[in-house]
């Protein structure tokens, strides 16, 4: 399990609890995230300067920690990001603005298809909220008004799900099993409630 | 005589050629692709299968005007419009011989008809007619079975690795079975869009072949290593489909498992091993601070809503799922001099402290 300690990432056997390697990474690492399969590591980075706010998103080797691909990512300034890794690709989404799947050969911009983007909010300055969730069958891109159930790797879109701006999908992934998304939905400030979201059979493609 | 007769006639329907109203030529000038022209032929009585030299377990089909005979078990349509069908893939009969083949290859596909770029599952059956085992003399891991999709726009070519080992497939007598899996995407692409055409048409960034257009093709095995005078199947046709627009659908069905009062973004999931054991959430107890605080970590039995308050934690633990543990990351408490936390009043964030 690698660790990310103020900009030095440390590579953790679980079994021990020892630290068994230790490198450098840096800049803010805002986030790490692990290939499904488990050979590479990757790390975002936000670099800010003035009226400019870039991510800097890294790929290691995950057994040597060796550098393999660094690429400049833009945000809108204000947006936080997320790393959500897959076989072959990573993706990149910005809370605020975007999404982008990057090629883990590499990191080289991957087409992302037509449709594969949930509907914006009726606002164009409004905040999108994308989030990606790997849950392993499929890929599911969420936005304040609702989802895509996409292809992983190639982000080909299978099904896509709407709501009204009064009922904006406000749970979170948590698994899957079997054809039923477990889900927590907040429902105020000090509670929640577990859900099991039944997935078309569409997004399992 | 006749029995060759016969053998030509069912070369025919294989081929997809329409029998007794036209005839076909077919010239392959060096390097080019082979061609097929066709010239109106004037009517010509009904055809039909000599019986006498029907071979024992093969079968009279109706075909069109005609009356063929082909193995049991053969599937064979006909389009009166234009050409013949052969909805399942047989072996193609050797054409002039008399000499057995050595080899008699079969292929069958899962499907005929596949989305565009979605790869179609397969079997070829090679019959070892020979009774005794015969060693496919080529290198393996190079490619020795290969099954792809044409058509008059798209060419399939066998690319082949160059590892040269030694050979390593054998078929014993009688039939021996290997997956196949058709591409439905180009074998190639350039990078440069500007150099992109029909044949070779631009990648889907980076580097990935697209799906061949929509239409009709047809199967065309290559083999390598295998015995002079192999029997290659009749081609398939397969009909690839353009990608069906994704339903839409409103908000997705969900049922409330429990009110386990998880902070969402700390919650994993440990799946049970096997079907009969539990499956758990783990999570920390959501709190409304403002700023992070202490919280137990809670487990709930999916099954049956169980819950389980385990203990409290310092703030900003967190939890992760490591190969089926739950791991528990946990700050340790640190000591710092006031000057590190003194906050400058009057930005957005330091405001809410400062008031």
């Amino acid at each position: 399990m690698w660790i990310n300690d103020g900009g030095v990432l440390l590579l953790l056997n679980t079994a021990t609890g020892k630290i068994v390697r230790r490198e450098y990474a840096g800049a803010d690492v805002a986030s790490l995230a692990l290939s499904p399969d488990g050979p590479i590591l990757y790390a975002l980075s936000y670099v800010s300067r003035a009226n400019d706010a870039r991510g800097l998103v890294r790929e290691f080797n995950a057994i040597t920690g060796q550098v393999l691909a660094t690429r400049r990512q833009p945000f809108l300034s204000g947006g936080t990001a997320g790393l959500t890794p897959v076989e072959g690709a990573v993706w990149v989404t910005s809370y605020l603005s975007s999404v982008s799947v990057l090629s883990s050969n590499g990191l080289r911009p991957m087409a992302l298809p037509q449709g594969a983007l949930p509907l914006d909010p009726p606002s164009a300055t409004a905040y999108r909220g994308f989030t990606a969730y790997n849950l392993g069958a499929f890929l599911l891109l969420q936005s304040y008004r609702g989802m895509t159930c996409l292809a992983p790797t190639t982000g080909s879109l299978r099904a896509t799900a709407l709501w009204t701006a009064k009922q904006a999908p406000s749970w979170t992934p948590i698994a899957l099993v079997g054809h039923i998304l477990v889900a927590v939905q907040v429902t105020s400030f000090t509670s929640s409630k577990v859900l099991a979201v039944h997935i078309p059979e569409a997004c399992f493609g | 005589m006749t029995a060759r007769r016969v053998s030509i006639l069912v070369a025919l329907a294989g081929l997809g050629l329409v029998v007794g109203s036209c005839t076909t030529s077919t010239s392959r000038p060096l390097g080019q692709k082979p061609t097929t022209t066709r010239t109106p032929s004037p009517l010509r009585p009904v055809l039909a299968v000599h019986t006498e030299a029907t071979p024992s377990a093969w079968e009279p089909v109706e075909y069109g005007r005609a009356r063929i005979s082909v193995p049991a078990g053969w599937k064979v349509g006909y389009d009166p419009g234009a050409t013949a069908r052969t909805i399942l893939g047989s072996l193609r009969p050797s054409s002039s011989s008399s000499r057995p083949s050595p080899v008699e290859i079969r292929l069958v596909l899962s499907t005929a008809q596949v989305i565009a770029g979605t790869p179609i599952r397969g079997e070829a059956l090679l019959t070892n007619t020979t009774g005794r085992t015969i060693t496919v003399n080529t290198c393996a891991v190079d490619g020795w079975l290969f099954v792809g999709l044409t058509n008059n726009q798209v060419s399939y070519d066998a690319f082949r690795f160059l590892v040269a080992c030694h050979p390593t497939i054998h078929l014993r007598p009688g039939v021996n079975r290997f997956a196949v899996s058709i591409s439905t995407t180009f074998q190639g692409c350039t990078q440069t869009r500007s150099e992109a055409t029909p044949q070779l048409p631009a990648c889907i960034p980076p580097e990935t072949p697209p799906p061949l257009p929509v239409g009709e093709y047809t199967t065309k095995v290559v083999t390598f290593g295998l015995p002079h005078g192999t029997q290659l199947p009749s081609p398939i046709r397969v009909t690839l489909l353009a990608t069906p627009t994704p339903v839409s659908h409103g908000p997705w069905p969900e049922d409330v498992i429990a009110r386990a009062n998880f902070a969402p973004q700390t919650a994993v999931l440990i799946p049970g091993s096997t079907a009969s054991s539990k499956t758990f959430a783990f999570g920390f107890a959501i709190n409304g601070c403002m700023e992070p605080c202490s919280e137990p970590i809670v487990r709930l039995d999916l099954r049956s809503g169980a819950l389980k308050v385990g203990p409290v934690m310092s703030a900003t633990s967190y939890l992760e799922n490591v190969d089926g543990r739950v791991v528990v990351f946990t700050a340790q408490k640190v000591s710092l001099p006031e000057s590190a936390v003194r906050m400058t009043c009057g930005s957005t964030t330091a405001a809410y402290f400062c008031s």
